[in-house]
């Protein structure tokens, strides 16, 4: 059981390793455009021609994540004979289909995912003669799977999951004051607790599902809050200068430069050296942040985070950018009073 | 001992490395001579050569995420473990590889 776990959450981390690059390229093309042009009723309107063709661009990244996902999440399982049936019932998953034209987007890959993964890597397992061995990964491997869990997933698998998508959407929707300040608060812990690490991929994947079903408040929050550990400890080595030897004082420039970014793990180099005191400080300072940007619905539409994402940005961005600053500067008046000055040696 | 290994966490941008100089830093102060493939956002860097495959003692194996070419490494001494566990003790993980291929060998 416990393998299965350990297998499950790797095969997750790799979905989303491999799908990182492809929804930042994605996302930083819609920035582009939206930068350059105008959102009407939730649309985005290109300044012109050449705008509206990098947009198509851009949405094509969006359409290639959710395949990419599944496909890598059944990679990390059965290896390469997984991709093929990932990729395209990832697709499957991403669009409508069957008499009720149903699709489950972002949850229903990553359950493809995994049962593709276990399917080939049953298929894998079969002994068979050497003459089809040859043909098994190039032709039987790739067709039965693709066309035993399509099927399956059409007829079996679809429906409960769009209804769990739909109850996920209502509720988070309809969310009130009290529980999206929750939410925001828990945001803000995992963005900073292990600094860009497996919670903070677990947050990312969360606000991505959310993505897919149209909901950016999540995702506005989470990303101004992965860029708040480094950008508060940065502004600390400047604020309270005596407080931080040399070599920190170097880490401070590097981290200023990845919170622009939202590069969370910048924040690491303070932390291993100062573990109780920055840790914490952190902590609050990022889930201050990221209750005030639930509170002031900041929703962002890329999955990148940091000041150079602000474009991005669709609603609230003051709130965005004030969010941040202000959980940095917990970060900082934290930091100034328990630290201590630094001995001149 | 002659220490390889693969490290790869999820973004592969600063877990990977950090894990793969600590180890280097660890198992150096230890006495032993050491080489860490990455397997980061970058794809294969640092790349075993079959050669240091050969003649390695011990592969650590410290991801989060699924690694590229472990068939090398069959009928290796192989210790699998997380990246941060890597990243904050690489002492005790080398340690305790060390100690289970002693077992092995008995």
């Amino acid at each position: 059981m416990d393998k299965l776990g350990k297998d499950l959450l790797r095969a997750l981390n790799t979905g989303i390793s491999y799908f990182l690059p492809v929804i930042i390229a994605g996302g930083m093309l819609f920035a582009i455009t939206i930068a350059t042009g105008e959102i009407v009723d939730n649309e985005i309107v290109a300044a012109n021609a050449f705008f509206e063709s990098v947009l198509t661009i851009g949405q094509a990244g969006f359409a290639m994540m959710v395949p990419v996902l599944s496909g890598y999440i059944a990679y990390s399982i059965a290896g390469r004979p997984g991709l093929a049936p990932g990729f395209i019932l990832g697709y499957v998953a991403n669009n409508p289909i069957g008499t009720e034209q149903l699709s489950t987007g972002f949850i229903g890959a990553m359950i493809i995912g995994i049962a593709v993964g276990y399917f080939v890597q049953w298929m894998k397992s079969w002994n068979v003669h050497s003459v089809i061995k040859t043909v098994m990964p190039l032709i039987i491997i790739p067709v039965v799977t693709t066309f035993t869990i399509g099927v399956f997933y059409v007829y079996v698998l679809a429906k409960p999951l769009a209804l769990l998508v739909v109850l996920l959407t209502k509720l988070l929707t309809s969310m009130n004051g009290v529980s999206s300040a929750v939410l925001g608060i828990g945001i803000g812990v995992m963005a900073a607790i292990d600094m860009g690490g497996p919670a903070s991929k677990a947050a990312t994947a969360f606000t991505l599902a959310l993505m897919g079903e149209g909901i950016y408040g999540p995702n506005g929050a989470f990303r101004l809050c992965c860029a708040v550990p480094p950008l508060g400890l940065a502004l600390s080595t400047f604020i309270s200068r005596k407080k931080y030897s040399k070599e920190e004082q170097e880490f401070g420039i590097s981290a200023l430069f990845l919170s622009l970014a939202g590069i969370t793990e910048g924040a690491i180099p303070f932390a291993t050296k100062d573990f109780k005191r920055v840790l914490p400080a952190i902590v609050i300072g990022t889930s201050v942040s990221g209750l005030l940007a639930m509170l002031h619905s900041v929703e962002s539409i890329v999955a990148f985070g940091g000041l150079l994402a602000a474009p991005a940005v669709t609603v609230n961005k003051f709130w965005y950018v004030a969010d941040m600053l202000i959980g940095s500067l917990v970060i900082v008046f934290i930091m100034h009073f328990t630290r201590k000055d630094v001995e001149v040696s | 001992m002659n220490i390889i290994g693969i490290t790869a966490c999820t973004a592969g941008v600063a877990h990977t490395y950090m894990a793969q100089a600590a180890i280097q830093k660890a198992a150096e102060a230890m006495g032993h001579t050491c080489k860490i493939e990455t397997q980061g956002a970058m794809g294969i860097e640092n790349e075993l050569e079959p050669d240091e495959i050969e003649q390695a003692d011990i592969v650590i194996i410290s991801t989060d995420v699924g690694l590229e070419g472990l068939e090398r490494f069959d009928g290796k001494f192989v210790y699998e473990t997380t990246v941060s566990e890597c990243v904050s003790a690489p002492k005790k993980v080398l340690e305790e590889a060390i100690k289970l291929k002693a077992k092995e060998n008995m």
